[in-house]
């Protein structure tokens, strides 16, 4: 028996090192890939992000979580500024178009936080500085590992949120509504715009309230969970 | 054979410990923000109307942080407005902006000046404590340089009428009340007491509930408090459980504990968040500061 530990005593000793190593590396890696599906490149059935997010970078976002958190409040008690009814219908419209619920949560480790108010409240909560002409603004916290996606021959990044903050500008009489779902369209997925004027999405402050469907189909196809 | 195992669970160890590290890397890693701007575009009527300082500056060298950059220059020649400095910084943010109507986007930080270039900069000025410095930023895309003869804003030729130059077009254009340069008064206090109750709308003894936000673009955290008691001021606005936001200094509070703190309403009366009043307006919650500041107040 002591020549049988003797002589495998050593191998097995080294098995059990490369067993334990290959554990390691593959608890790493379920870490490193945390969030991100692992799968073949996935083909988009519409495109309608035609102004992309930055000259010849076509990218689709989202959430892979459940459920959606969402904090959002005013930095005032101005009566005037419509923020909590406007960022209130788009939470509505959004979590009808992607299918995935988008629940208010008073935590400021919500997945999606908005916050109104004026240019000067918003700089001092120190995100973002802005000038007198700054409508809103999303900052989008992705993780670093991307899928490509496929449009017709066109690459798709498909980059996984992990949290976005976001500002809307109290700016007297502004279409809230249109900033707000136009916002959050960007904190759920939206990397770009649409060059259709009827559109949500697309880059101006004018009147659309109501997602179109291109604005809806743009979007649902990054959540359609049954697709994978 | 007890050597053997001892280099074996050394062996383990390491490659537990440097799976460790590996992991931490990949975090810090995975992080990126991607900034979305959306600009009401201004004409450039509009991007004077709304400046307070114009003036040709020399370019010197961009300073890059990790959410927004700085661009340097010497002040060559004022046009209109107040600086306080022969150098000033001017602003601009990390990130990608979008003129509506235009379908025009650009990515923000990337340098268009040239070094030893000058440049008339039509800007809106910032004074703030928790800015290292006076800070400029400029509503839009501006490129105006006359040794190259260049005027755009938004890409777009910014047109000089015949027989003026830019410098003459821009003063026309802008407020003639814009151009007076009157001289900032500066109060003088004989003390710091005199000075943060003069310069704080609120004195009391604030608790530090939680930290809500660490600033990104300048010196300060916003921090959710609650007031204990009042030295100065009332009838604060408060969100519904009784909190507001407070943003500090960086490193001059904890969380958990109680400060005697002069502040004031970021904007208008109805704002729920606060800015430290002045530099040293956050003191030690000690009975010899609140007597300091109590007897101040009372005079």
């Amino acid at each position: 028996m002591k020549k049988v530990r003797e002589k495998y005593g050593s191998m097995v000793c080294i098995l059990v090192v490369v067993v334990m190593a290959l554990a390691i590396k593959s608890s790493a890696m379920s870490e490193d890939e945390h969030g991100i599906r692992s799968m073949n490149a996935r083909r988009l059935n519409y495109w309608f992000c035609d102004i992309p997010f930055e000259a010849g970078v076509y990218v689709l976002g989202r959430f892979d979580t459940p459920v959606i958190t969402l904090q959002s409040y005013k930095l005032n008690t101005n009566g005037s500024f419509g923020y909590n009814a406007a960022m209130e219908n788009a939470r509505m419209q959004w979590e009808n178009a992607i299918d995935v619920p988008i629940n208010t949560v008073s935590s400021s480790n919500a997945k999606i936080q908005y916050l109104g108010g004026t240019v000067e409240e918003l700089v001092a909560f120190g995100v973002s500085d802005v000038d007198s002409s700054v409508a809103g603004m999303t900052g989008i916290y992705c993780d670093d590992d991307t899928e490509d996606w496929i449009y017709a021959n066109t690459t798709v990044e498909a980059k996984v949120h992990t949290a976005t903050i976001g500002y809307i500008i109290d700016r007297g009489n502004a279409n809230y509504v249109n900033v707000c779902v136009h916002e959050m369209g960007h904190a759920l997925g939206w990397h770009g715009h649409s060059s259709q004027t009827a559109d949500i999405m697309h880059p101006s402050s004018s009147s659309p309230t109501t997602l179109t469907n291109r604005d809806i189909l743009q979007i649902s196809q990054a959540y359609n969970r049954s697709d994978y | 054979m007890k050597k053997r195992y001892l280099i074996y669970i050394m062996i383990i160890l390491c490659l537990a410990l440097s799976g460790c590290s590996n992991e931490i890397e990949v975090i810090e890693e995975t992080n990126q923000m991607i900034v979305l701007f959306h600009r009401q575009e201004y004409s450039f009527e509009e991007l004077i109307d709304h400046s307070n300082v114009a003036l040709v500056g020399e370019y010197v060298d961009m300073i890059e942080q990790e959410n927004y950059c700085e661009y340097k220059f010497v002040v060559k020649e004022l046009l209109y407005g107040q600086v306080s400095e022969p150098e000033i910084y001017v602003f601009e943010n990390k990130g990608i902006e979008y003129n509506p109507e235009t379908e025009y986007s650009r990515v923000l930080g990337i340098n268009q000046y040239s070094k030893g270039k000058e440049y008339i900069l039509i800007m809106e000025k910032k004074e703030s404590i928790l800015y290292d410095h006076d800070r400029y930023m400029i509503a839009g895309e501006l490129y105006l340089c006359e040794e190259d003869q260049e005027y755009k804003l938004f890409s777009e030729k910014v047109s000089v009428p015949e027989g003026k130059t830019i410098r003459e077009h821009i003063l026309t254009l802008a407020d003639p009340s814009k151009r007076q340069n009157a001289n900032k008064s500066t109060v003088t206090y004989a003390n710091f007491t005199e000075r943060i109750v003069n310069e704080a709308q609120y004195i009391g003894m604030i608790k530090i509930v939680d930290l809500e936000m660490e600033g990104k673009v300048h010196n300060g955290n916003t921090y959710r408090c609650i007031a204990e008691s009042m030295i100065k001021g009332k009838n604060m606005n408060t969100f519904e459980d009784g909190t507001f936001l407070l943003t500090l200094l960086k490193d001059t509070v904890e969380v958990g504990k109680s400060y005697l703190i002069g502040f004031t309403p970021a904007s208008g009366s109805t704002s729920l968040i606060y800015i430290q009043a002045t530099v040293d307006s956050v003191m030690e919650a000690s009975t010899e500061n609140v007597n300091l500041i109590s007897e101040q107040v009372k005079k």
